[in-house]
């Protein structure tokens, strides 16, 4: 056999075998049953031999992934807790798992107690993290409308080390504001100027345009009456 | 000069290997993780990108040494070319020390081209590069020293395969060493507690050289812990040679 026909016969038993495995041709994967199988954290954390930061990295990855495909298909985030819980568990100092993961449950999947748990688990292990006292007050405004809750995060948020001067002028304001519209308006566009995640960034910004429409029509209302 | 001219043949040998190849796939697995993988990350390119090459830098070191390590003395012994070299009025603790020369000068010239264009690719893409990440390369660096001490020792008395595995294994149990100690400790059987004592003290700590979670959050050890990890390096990598040089000294070439 020459080796122009060894290559050509090697090219087309890898397009073969690729076709038989492409999701294109109605050959999918069952998602949620191989996320199932994913090991927790605490046992990968022994297993990876010292390589937790790159490890965390991959199951980020993969739960962004995991994210993507299911936001524009069926929205169900059933095992963002566990994916999100991996990712800590191999990382415990990694911020953006918590917020992003607490999120998502508690908007899309409205799973506030996993949200919380998230949050909780956080919070324990990041105790100088203003980020997460701050975001931990955001979700217990927007999500839970706890404002005395919400109140103390943000002032837990304002004492910690790092914190930006807004956050203090922020829970000055919601101490007078708590529970108006334009509190949350004010929130949500802090909120969207803050992350650097797109995801969350667009999921903002639709509940910022939402709120101004709220606002709109109230202040229509008020002025017809 | 004899252990300087067996080290440049060593280097040498192991470019004939091609493998200078292997900082090009160092180098297709950092662009994949900084432009291929960023949008995937959702803010978080830069973490992604710094985690994913310090972790390829030492696998990639990790599985050179195994690889190109595991023949070195060995394949000396089986093409007889041992005979040659040994002929001439060089020791044998000077042939051994010169191909760990030769094997680390490989490893160093590999590792620091992968350093130079991890720094470059974090370079362009955050306009910096954190000293910690510098700091917990040149710690791998240190592991990779120990493991090429090990690797030449095996590769004394076993084939060139097995020294490779070998190697691996005392990588993976030097990472599960201070794991061992706390198991045991627990264990009630009497025998148990100071057999895995001695096991602890025979493997190599590498646990100390990873700081790549330190290199994560920009936290940089003090002198003091760089000195001993140093040190502990050097001792034990001679420790290792010097036991190299009673095999191979013992051995019998036909």
């Amino acid at each position: 056999m020459s080796p122009t026909v060894a290559s050509l016969v090697a090219a087309a038993l890898l397009w073969g075998g690729a076709l038989l495995v492409d999701p294109a041709a109605g050959v999918k994967r069952v998602e949620s049953e191989e996320l199932f199988y994913y090991p927790s954290g605490k046992f990968l954390r022994e297993a990876v031999l010292g390589y937790e930061q790159a490890a965390a990295a991959l199951a980020w990855l993969r739960t962004v992934q995991y994210y993507g495909e299911h936001v524009r298909s069926d929205r169900e985030f059933q095992m963002m807790y566990h994916l999100c819980d991996i990712v800590t568990d191999l990382d415990p100092r990694f911020e953006e798992p918590y917020v992003f993961g607490s999120f998502v449950l508690m908007t899309d999947v409205g799973d506030v107690v996993r949200g919380l748990k998230l949050l909780e688990k956080g919070r324990a292990n990041l105790p100088d993290s203003w980020r997460l006292q701050f975001e931990s007050g955001f979700v217990y405004y927007s999500f839970l409308r706890d404002y005395g809750t919400a109140g103390m995060f943000f002032r837990n948020a304002v004492r910690l080390p790092g914190a930006p001067p807004y956050a203090a002028s922020f829970a000055a304001y919601m101490a007078q504001r708590s529970g108006s519209p334009e509190a949350a308006l004010m929130l949500w566009t802090e909120f969207a100027s803050r992350t650097d995640n797109p995801a969350l960034k667009e999921r903002a910004e639709e509940k910022i345009e939402e709120l101004k429409k709220e606002l709109a029509e109230s202040l229509s209302g008020d002025g017809d009456s | 000069m004899k252990t300087l001219a067996v080290a440049t043949n060593t280097f040498r040998e192991a470019r004939r290997d091609r493998v200078q190849w292997i900082l090009l796939f160092y180098a297709i697995i950092v662009i994949a993780g900084a432009w291929v993988l960023s949008p995937l990350a959702l803010g978080e390119a830069y973490r992604v990108t710094r985690d994913l090459g310090l972790a390829a830098l030492s696998l990639v070191g990790v599985v050179l040494i195994a690889l190109v390590g595991g023949g070195l003395v060995q394949k000396e012994i089986d093409r007889k070319t041992v005979f040659t070299i040994l002929a001439k009025p060089i020791r044998r603790s000077e042939f051994l020390f010169g191909k760990f020369l030769g094997l680390m000068g490989m490893v160093t010239a590999v590792f620091c081209g992968m350093v130079v264009f991890l720094s470059l690719v974090l370079f362009l893409r955050e306009g910096g590069v954190e000293p910690a990440v510098l700091v917990a390369a040149g710690f791998t660096y240190g592991e990779l020293v120990i493991l090429t001490a090990v690797v030449v020792t095996f590769s004394c008395f076993v084939s060139p395969i097995l020294s490779g595995v070998f190697t691996l294994a005392v990588f993976g149990l030097g990472h599960f060493s201070a794991d061992l100690l706390r198991f045991a400790e627990q264990s009630t059987a009497p025998i148990v507690a100071p057999a895995a004592r001695v096991i602890y003290m025979l493997l190599p700590h590498l646990d100390r050289f990873n700081l790549r979670a330190e290199a994560a959050y920009g936290v940089v050890p003090d002198p003091v812990a760089t000195a001993a990890a140093l040190g502990y390096a050097v001792l034990y990598s001679a420790s290792l040679l010097a036991v190299a040089v009673g095999i191979l000294s013992r051995r019998e070439f036909r």
